[in-house]
């Protein structure tokens, strides 16, 4: 998949991420992240999603992630869902990959 | 009649807070609720998340059913794909005119269950009725499909298709409701009721809720955990 505009998912409602996603020039999965619940969850919210974008087989991203102690099923929606509307696919998902 | 289905609480498909705890005020079903609930800009948002909601959190014996957006929008056929994926129970298709559209859905569901590998015919549907067109086909609806598990009454679009509005006395209601439940009990499905909107007006959600149960509803939709226990 091919990024063709910055996107975001999610809001800063309480149980959700906002996620910001966009091409990251220099290759590889950047992640900034701030998190209510960075202490304890701060490394398993990371890993949610990175194995996210390498199921959708992205590796030139820059993710810019605000939690509000979000659920990992939340997380990889909230990923997932920037991510497509980054290479503008509205549809035919590939949805075995995303659960 | 296999379980009991006297509360469907509706449950906004984009509010992770809410899919969180939907399944401990106990209802007897949840309904995500993927069109009226959703901004357009966010139907692909809410469908993500109530895929990944589905798959992942445990509601138990609580049955889950998903109201999609209908065939005639964007959205309707990838709400099926996800949905059925997800392994809800059942669907629930809005605005329901006529018996085509409800075999519309099925063959749509047919599609993704043949091409997952699902048991083909164990999502079930049921179907929300909101204006005079489907009151008048009502038994056609709710014998269309072995699928179907109820037939619902939406009375707020309803009441506009009959240009009037709610009565706190549910009279305007009075032959949908009659109607529903003749056409439901006739072809061996649940009658479900409509939603009460005034959450804070328990007297008048017990007396609606007394009256429905008169005519001979098996339940009846919820907007807010605290109607559940009263109901």
């Amino acid at each position: 998949m091919k990024f063709l505009k910055n996107a975001a998912a999610g809001t800063l409602e309480s149980s959700d991420i906002m996620v910001m996603v966009s091409a990251n020039e220099d290759g590889g999965i950047k992640i900034e992240l701030e998190s209510v619940v960075e202490k304890q969850f701060g490394r398993q919210i990371r890993k949610i999603i990175r194995e996210t974008l390498e199921k959708l087989q992205i590796d030139n991203v820059k993710i810019t992630a605000v939690d509000r102690g979000a659920l990992d099923c939340t997380i990889k929606s909230r990923v997932a869902c920037a991510v497509y509307r980054a290479c503008q696919i509205q549809g035919d998902y590939n949805w075995e990959v995303l659960g | 009649m296999e379980r009991l289905r006297r509360t469907m609480m509706f449950v906004p498909g984009n509010n992770p807070g809410m899919l969180k705890d939907a399944g401990i005020y106990g209802a007897d079903s949840l309904m995500f609720d993927l069109e009226d609930a959703v901004a357009v800009s966010e139907k692909d948002s809410a469908r993500f998340l109530v895929y990944n909601a589905i798959k992942t959190i445990d509601y138990g014996d609580t049955e889950i059913v998903v109201r999609i957006n209908g065939l005639d929008s964007p959205f309707g056929r990838e709400d099926i794909e996800a949905v059925v994926r997800a392994g809800a129970d059942v669907i629930r298709l809005p605005k329901t005119e006529t018996k085509e559209d409800i075999l519309a859905v099925e063959d749509a569901i047919y599609e993704t269950e043949r091409k997952i590998g699902r048991e083909v015919g164990s999502t079930r549907m049921m179907a929300a009725i909101e204006d005079a067109v489907g009151i008048v086909n009502a038994y056609s609806i709710a014998a269309s499909s072995k699928r179907l598990i109820g037939i619902a009454l939406g009375a707020e679009d309803y009441v506009t298709s009959l240009k009037t509005k709610r009565y706190p006395d549910g009279m305007e209601l009075m032959e949908a409701r009659s109607q529903i439940v003749i056409a439901a009990r006739a072809a061996g499905i649940y009658a479900l009721d409509t939603v009460y909107s005034d959450v804070d007006n328990e007297e008048g959600f017990r007396k609606e809720v007394q009256l429905i149960k008169q005519l001979g509803f098996d339940g009846k939709s919820v907007i807010n955990p605290k109607q559940i226990k009263p109901l």
